[in-house]
């Protein structure tokens, strides 16, 4: 009888050990599966990785959208991207050139200086003003241009900086 | 009793062991898909592709002006889709757990059209990229040549027949031998008055080897899928022709290579609001006399008239 009974509990623990056996291997597996898959993926982003290039794209484009800062013609629709239509220096302007939702980890400032004047507008101003000191962690794109403002039906001679700071991938 | 004791252990083991089997079967499975998957290169393609065309968007986000883009890359018969300011590159016949995405940035004052682009079974999309005043549009060129060298010609939604019964339509088919003609006062009234206009150009290819077929269609017409679909059928039947195929072969001129029907604002004398295309027809570095020599226009006139009826 109690060998019975032994045997019985046995068969019980045997089988419980099975079970837990099971599980365990199959979280081995699947935390296997997890780290190869991580692993064999990092690697292709870094094969992939195009650096900060989106970034240096965009900022192209502060200087040759139709829909930046520079003069259009009503008549023949045509936008000169060396004078600057003082109108539409505005960081709403900007803010449109890149969407509604602010980019993350990317801000500028541009400077337009002319007859004596200084002007800023910025893209994203609080994280340009925390990134701008800190260029460990963040990129700086610089670009300077000698352009023509139209303010009203006038026109002067000034300078247009672009500074654009990013997070470094 | 002792029997079905047995049987019942044996059902435990066998269910034991059912369930270790689908585990590693799994498993197995998924490491299998995987793997395979980033062999043939797929998991890589599609992150590459993804970014490359976020990248494109970006890029043609920038300038003022018009332009066609045709995305150069094989797309490896995946599937794209656009949609607020995202890009997405996934297979589309499965569910696909490693579908990629990119976020482009988008110009508040350009309108982008959200699309989804699904390949045919065993083919792969073409991606062309259309930016035309504020507004960008990605199309597929499906039109790119498969194993025969034929294009699949794609039937517009709402194609209006051409030859409904009692109508006369007036056909214009032009063999132009020098691009300057196209500026003739004559030809753009002929192209204006007429209800199809099919014109035909050498192209200028520097290399004399390739003898292209390309269909142009005007970027503002009204009518871009008919007039693909109308050119896809001209150049079918071109590159078809048996008694074409000979003379070029007779006068040693390279055999033709179909290529793609392109939306331009090249050809201002093509009409907006009717069926009016330019197909550019061998080159003009080695076809000497041919394309314009009588022998041709009638056979060109021929195949014009067989195109329309194919049209309906």
């Amino acid at each position: 009888m109690d060998k019975m009974k032994f045997s019985k509990l046995n068969k019980k623990a045997s089988s419980i050990g099975e079970y837990s056996f099971l599980i365990i291997f199959g979280f081995i597996i699947i935390i296997a599966l997890f780290i190869f898959t991580t692993m064999a993926t990092g690697r292709l982003v870094d094969l992939i990785s195009t650096g900060n290039l989106g970034d240096n794209i965009i900022t192209q484009r502060v200087f040759f959208s139709k829909n930046s800062i520079f003069y259009t013609d009503s008549i023949t629709g045509r936008t000169f991207s060396n004078i600057v239509d003082h109108e539409r220096f505005s960081d709403k302007t900007i803010k449109e050139l890149f969407g509604d939702k602010l980019r993350e980890h990317f801000g500028m400032q541009i400077v337009l200086s002319y007859n004596g004047k200084e002007e800023e507008i910025y893209y994203n101003k609080d994280f340009y003003m925390l990134a701008k000191s800190r260029t460990d962690i963040y990129g700086t794109i610089d670009y300077i241009r000698i352009v023509n403002v139209k303010n009203g039906a006038e026109r002067f001679p000034g300078n247009l900086e672009v500074h654009a700071v990013y997070k470094k991938r | 009793m002792f029997s079905s004791k047995k049987a019942d252990e044996s059902f435990g083991i066998s269910l034991k062991t059912l369930i270790g089997m689908v585990l590693v079967a799994i498993a197995i499975g998924m490491l299998f898909i995987f793997i395979s998957k980033v062999q043939s290169g797929i998991i890589f393609d599609q992150k590459f592709l993804t970014s490359d065309l976020g990248l494109l968007i970006d890029t043609i986000s920038n300038p003022s002006g018009n332009l066609v883009v045709d995305y150069p890359r094989d797309t490896r018969q995946l599937a794209i889709e656009i949609k607020d300011s995202n890009i997405a590159v996934f297979n589309p016949s499965l569910f696909d757990p490693f579908k990629q995405t990119y976020d482009f940035t988008q110009d508040k004052s350009i309108d982008y059209e959200n699309k989804e682009l699904i390949p045919d079974e065993g083919k792969s999309i073409v991606p062309r990229f259309v930016k035309q005043g504020s507004k960008i549009k990605i199309h597929s060129t499906e039109t790119n040549a498969g194993e025969s060298g034929k294009l699949a010609c794609a039937l517009p939604e709402n194609k209006e027949s051409l030859r409904q019964k009692g109508s006369l339509i007036t056909v214009l088919p032009e063999i132009i031998a020098d691009a300057s003609e196209l500026d003739d006062s004559k030809l753009k009234e002929k192209v204006k008055g007429a209800d199809v206009s099919v014109l035909i150009l050498s192209s200028d290819n520097f290399d004399e080897r390739i003898n292209p077929i390309n269909g142009y269609v005007s970027l503002s017409s009204k009518k871009i899928d008919e007039n693909k679909y109308l050119a896809c059928l001209v150049m079918n039947l071109i590159f078809e022709d048996k008694e074409i195929k000979q003379k070029l072969s007779e006068r040693k001129i390279p055999e033709f290579i179909l290529q793609k029907i392109l939306l331009t604002d090249r050809y201002e004398i093509l009409a907006d609001d009717k069926i009016s295309i330019v197909l550019e027809i061998g080159n003009s570095w080695n076809t000497n006399d041919y394309f314009t020599s009588d022998e041709f226009r009638k056979k060109f006139t021929k195949l014009t008239d067989i195109a329309i009826d194919e049209y309906g």
